[in-house]
């Protein structure tokens, strides 16, 4: 067993942890979680306070970057939320945040999510694969089509391609869960093996 | 003015920049985007500090009422005072905030990850129900993507990673595109719709 003050530390909080799921909320957990809340949001203040000095403190003072008062007087507006009167005063600053996000997802989404998933997908139909990967895309896409009711023409025999599309979405549902339920529990194996291995001092497994 | 109108200006404005620098190339332009794109990480810096403090608003309100559970927000009131304190007076790579960060932190978010997989061993004996086609593919394409990856699914046939690994190149990358594009599509309008003004969520409140 181990005898490092750290190890000990580190086993007993995973232990806390994993008591909710051993047994249901308790006290225990909860102080756990309270210190990592506690812990995280202080590394969050830390992070923030050293961004602040070091992109908009330092250049003000030292290279005389008055520009930064702009984005420093923005940030310091968010603060007005604290204030009944002037808490109207913060939305301007919500305003930029928020604008600045939208615009750069906007034409992000529109090159990697929507024209560069196109452009990969469309592939010489020379291989089996290739064709399943763009007839699963096509009738995948057929599946939310919603603002038609495209499969009642040619006798209703069109709903055979949602159907297709679905099988492939159906799939893809699986793999996706089957691939996070193995990186979860790669995790979990993970910690279980740190008080196996590091804190017990059982195991010999690396 | 300054309640809807000028947010949703600067809303309106900053979105159209930002889209616009994409597309054409005005130095002028390019340069303003460049300039606001560059203010974010400080901005948002006191966007971070403003949430923590609501944090600290809602677990002092919790201790001063001395509501059900209200040592567990003293707790995190003296895991966010030390790990501040010790952050601000002797930076991030002091033992103590070292500790607090690798010994509390990282095992705990690590944990807690690690136990998404006995909810989702719950959520898959609910899921993988074969009660039809569909739930059956389901069932049938995660069963051979998680034997894929674990040394059972070698042994029971040699064959069995290049089956999950098929399944994740072939049918699952094409309903993943699907995925991809009709959320892109959706994300784009939200997008359009928040540049335009016509969702204004993030101006709701404050009267």
């Amino acid at each position: 067993m181990s005898t490092s003050f750290d190890t000990w530390v580190a086993a007993l909080i995973t232990l806390a942890m994993f008591s909710l799921a051993i047994y249901k909320e308790n006290p225990v957990y909860r102080l756990a979680e309270h210190a990592f809340i506690g812990i995280g949001a202080g590394h969050a203040i830390v992070t923030g306070v050293q961004v602040i000095q070091t992109s908009g403190i330092n250049p003000l003072l030292k290279n005389a970057e008055y520009r930064l008062l702009i984005p420093m007087f923005f940030g310091i507006l968010l603060f007005a939320r604290y204030s009944k009167s002037y808490a109207y005063l913060s939305r301007l600053s919500m305003s930029l945040i928020v604008a600045t996000g939208a615009g750069l997802g906007l034409r992000g989404a529109v090159q990697a999510q929507f024209l560069n998933q196109i452009s990969a997908t469309f592939l010489p139909l020379n291989s089996i694969n290739n064709i399943l990967i763009v007839v699963g895309f096509v009738t995948g896409l057929t599946y939310f089509i919603f603002s038609t009711r495209y499969t009642r023409y040619l006798n209703g025999k069109l709903s055979v391609v949602p159907r297709i599309g679905r099988c492939f979405l159906m799939i893809a549902f699986g793999a996706s869960f089957g691939n996070a339920s193995m990186g979860f529990l790669s995790m979990l194996i993970g910690r279980v093996l740190f008080l196996v291995r590091d804190w017990l001092g059982l195991s010999s497994l690396r | 003015m300054l309640k809807r109108t000028l947010p949703l200006a600067i809303t309106f404005i900053v979105g159209i920049l930002m889209v616009l620098d994409y597309f054409v190339k005005i130095p002028s332009l390019n340069t303003s985007a460049a300039s606001i794109r560059g203010w974010m990480p400080l901005v948002t810096s006191f966007a971070v500090i403003t949430g923590t403090l609501n944090l600290v608003a809602v677990h002092s309100d919790r201790i001063r009422h001395r509501r059900p559970g209200w040592y567990n927000s003293a707790a995190l009131f003296l895991f966010l005072a030390v790990t501040v304190i010790i952050g601000l007076s002797k930076g991030t790579t002091a033992p103590l905030y070292r500790f607090l960060y690798d010994k509390i932190l990282i095992p705990c978010g690590s944990t807690m990850a690690g136990m998404t997989a006995f909810f989702i061993a719950s959520a898959s004996y609910r899921a993988f129900r074969a009660t039809n086609a569909d739930s059956t593919l389901l069932l049938i394409s995660a069963a051979l993507v998680m034997l894929g990856r674990v040394p059972i699914g070698e042994f029971v046939s040699n064959e069995m990673p290049s089956v999950a690994q098929w399944i994740m190149d072939v049918p699952n990358m094409a309903g993943q595109r699907v995925f991809l594009v009709c959320s892109g599509i959706g994300f784009m309008s939200q997008c359009l719709r928040i540049i335009v003004g016509l969702n204004r969520a993030h101006l709701s409140g404050n009267e």
